[in-house]
């Protein structure tokens, strides 16, 4: 058979194969091998020494030791209850906004995305704090909803991110190393950040039933004094770990991997600090960390099994033909690619998309001579709303299961649809200002 | 109700699991070690950045099973939410038995394969520290034997419930 038939009929099988709801990975790994077999002549020997020596070098694989631990990390750091202190105190301070509440969800979220790598805890936490009290103040709810996930998901863009740790560990590019990407991330994650804060607060001021302020005397129980003490005391400890994780990194003290150690290392100081910590808490830390590390990894296997044979089989220069043979502008392309992403994210979540399109697009991006380093932003930014996207939004899926009473999925469905659209306006406007993704990768490391 | 071979196995790989889960606190000990022991001291050891990756590869591969156990791996059930609970059962057992049995059991026997040539050698890693690398990868072969295991037990399960269930 040749390439071309084998790609197009390879990427028929995976749809199907997805469709029918066995886990991920073995479907990946099942689809590889079908058509692994296919290509080399049946040879199974062959094809699974290369599967056992794929297995060996992700083992064998430094940068990817970052995942378990921010991971391990965000586990410890949920249960500090550092993230309530902060959203309790902000919600004095902000309340008597109109939309206020809505706006410190935001800032909690956006702070917690600087420390933590992965989403689901502050989607959680935040939809089991946060939601009942804007509910209750009389939020529109599915505006509520929305905010909740689309601030929630942030900490899978704002670094530390195990997506990017993902992303540098399969490209193993210089250009988007971890640390490349993580500075690379700052902007347009707040970016996104500002553009939701922005939106609640118009929304809320052109309709106040949107989001009421709080009432003048439970905003007024505190002076004003008393209010900043409040927020400065539960802000500390939160800046201090970004300074602990960020700061290493940016400054070069610390690899990417060494850092998510301290990361680690600082929430679990929290958690004492904030008298949280027992055996019990760091066992079900520990094993909720394996939970959530080994998805990911064994998404990863599968992943690399697919794109290995993917490749092997001269799909890549299918696809690379198709696209650049087209005579297409380097912006076309660029949006086709975006536009697989964004949906495959209706559907399937950000890790198994990463794991199979970024071996495909990346020899097209560098025979393109497009800046590796703001192509893969718009992937990570593109791949946040992998969680928001319905059907199959993780996002909406967590927060449904945390939710107050008389949600229902179409709600949440209406409430993230504004957000989506805020999302694709902040990867455009990246795409357009390039600088806000290499400015700071410039300034800290001269690419 | 539930069929021995099940039961042994999930309670196996539960307990398996909950010890290995343990792991993540000495590769984050190692790590933070490694960090002072190069920032502060200026004293790298020769061992720190192998054992990082040792911990951290049989952290999540004897994981792998125990997160199989609770349903752990991400799917998309686009259609399995969509239909009644007996052709769900059915449609889980055919992509066991198309997907996850064969897949698994080669690569479970050829990760064994793998291990065992690198047992014969007596394998090390080219470093100045040089450990054996051989029992990582027999601990490899494991993981995997340990994952189809925990599918097999499902795969019982949800052929038990279709009998009862009828």
């Amino acid at each position: 058979m040749s390439p071309e038939v084998l790609t197009v009929a390879m990427f028929g099988t995976l749809v199907v194969a997805v469709a029918l709801g066995h886990p991920l990975a073995y479907t990946l790994a099942g689809v590889a091998t079908l058509f692994g077999l296919i290509d080399n002549g049946f040879n199974v020997q062959m094809l699974f020494n290369m599967y056992a020596n794929q297995c060996w070098g992700i083992m064998d694989n430094y940068v990817l030791v970052a995942i378990p631990l921010f991971i391990f990390m965000a586990q410890l750091l949920d249960r500090s209850k550092v993230a309530e202190k902060l959203f309790e105190s902000l919600y004095i301070v902000l309340g008597s906004v109109k939309g206020g509440l809505g706006l410190a969800v935001v800032v909690v979220c956006t702070v917690f995305a600087a420390t933590t790598g992965i989403i689901g805890a502050s989607v959680v936490a935040m939809g089991l704090l946060a939601a009942p009290a804007l509910v209750e103040k009389g939020y529109d709810k599915a505006m509520t909803s929305g905010i909740i996930c689309a601030a929630g998901t942030l900490g899978i863009l704002i670094p530390p991110s195990i997506m990017m740790v993902v992303y540098g560990g399969l490209t193993g590019l210089k250009e988007t190393s971890v640390g490349n990407l993580f500075a690379g991330a700052v902007i347009p994650g707040l970016i996104l950040s500002g553009l939701y804060f922005v939106y609640i607060l118009l929304r809320c001021i052109i309709n106040p039933k949107m989001g009421p302020p709080i009432s003048k005397e439970e905003a007024g129980r505190y002076s004003s004094a008393q209010k900043w003490a409040m927020t400065m005391k539960s802000l500390v400890p939160p800046l201090a770990l970004i300074f602990m994780v960020m700061g290493t990194i940016l400054g070069g003290v610390a690899t990417p991997t060494e850092a998510a150690g301290l990361g680690a290392l600082g929430a679990f100081i929290l958690a004492v600090a904030n008298r949280q910590l027992t055996w019990r808490v760091l066992k079900e830390s520990s094993y909720a960390t394996l939970r959530t590390t080994a998805m990911v990894m064994m998404l990863f296997i599968g992943g690399k099994f697919f794109s290995a044979v993917f490749l092997r089989m001269g799909g890549g220069d299918v696809v690379a033909d198709l696209l650049i043979g087209s005579g297409l502008s380097k912006w076309t392309i660029v949006c086709i690619m975006m536009l697989i992403v964004f949906i495959m994210g209706m559907f399937v979540d950000w890790a198994a998309i990463l794991l199979v399109t970024v071996p495909i697009f990346m020899p097209i991006v560098l025979e393109l001579e497009i800046d590796p380093l703001w192509f893969s932003m718009l992937m990570c930014v593109n791949l946040q709303t992998s969680f928001l996207t319905p059907p199959f939004g993780y996002a909406l899926f967590y927060f449904a299961g945390v939710a107050p009473k008389g949600y229902d999925m179409m709600t949440i469905y209406r409430g993230i649809v504004p957000f989506v659209v805020l999302q694709l306006i902040g990867l455009f406007i990246i795409a357009v200002f390039p600088a806000t993704i290499t400015w700071l990768p410039n300034l800290f490391f001269g690419r | 109700m539930a069929n021995p071979f099940s039961s042994a196995v999930d309670a196996f790989i539960d307990r398996q699991g909950r010890v290995c889960a343990l792991l993540i606190l000495p590769l984050s000990v190692v790590v933070i070690y490694e960090v002072i022991m190069r920032y502060v001291f200026n004293a790298p050891t020769i061992w720190g950045f192998e054992m990082t990756t040792f911990l951290y590869g049989l952290h999540y591969m004897l994981g792998l099973a125990y997160t199989e156990l609770y349903n752990g791996h991400v799917k998309v059930d686009i259609l399995t939410a969509r239909i009644k609970k007996r052709p769900a059962t059915i449609l889980s057992i055919i992509t066991s038995l198309v997907i996850f049995v064969p897949i698994m059991s080669l690569l479970t026997f050829w990760t064994w394969a793998f291990a065992i040539k690198s047992t014969q050698m007596m394998e090390k890693n080219a470093t100045s520290w040089a450990p054996p690398i051989w029992p990582i990868k027999l601990l490899m072969a494991l993981s995997f034997t340990f994952l189809l295991l925990q599918g097999l037990s499902k795969l019982f399960r949800d052929l038990e419930s279709l009998k009862s269930g009828s």
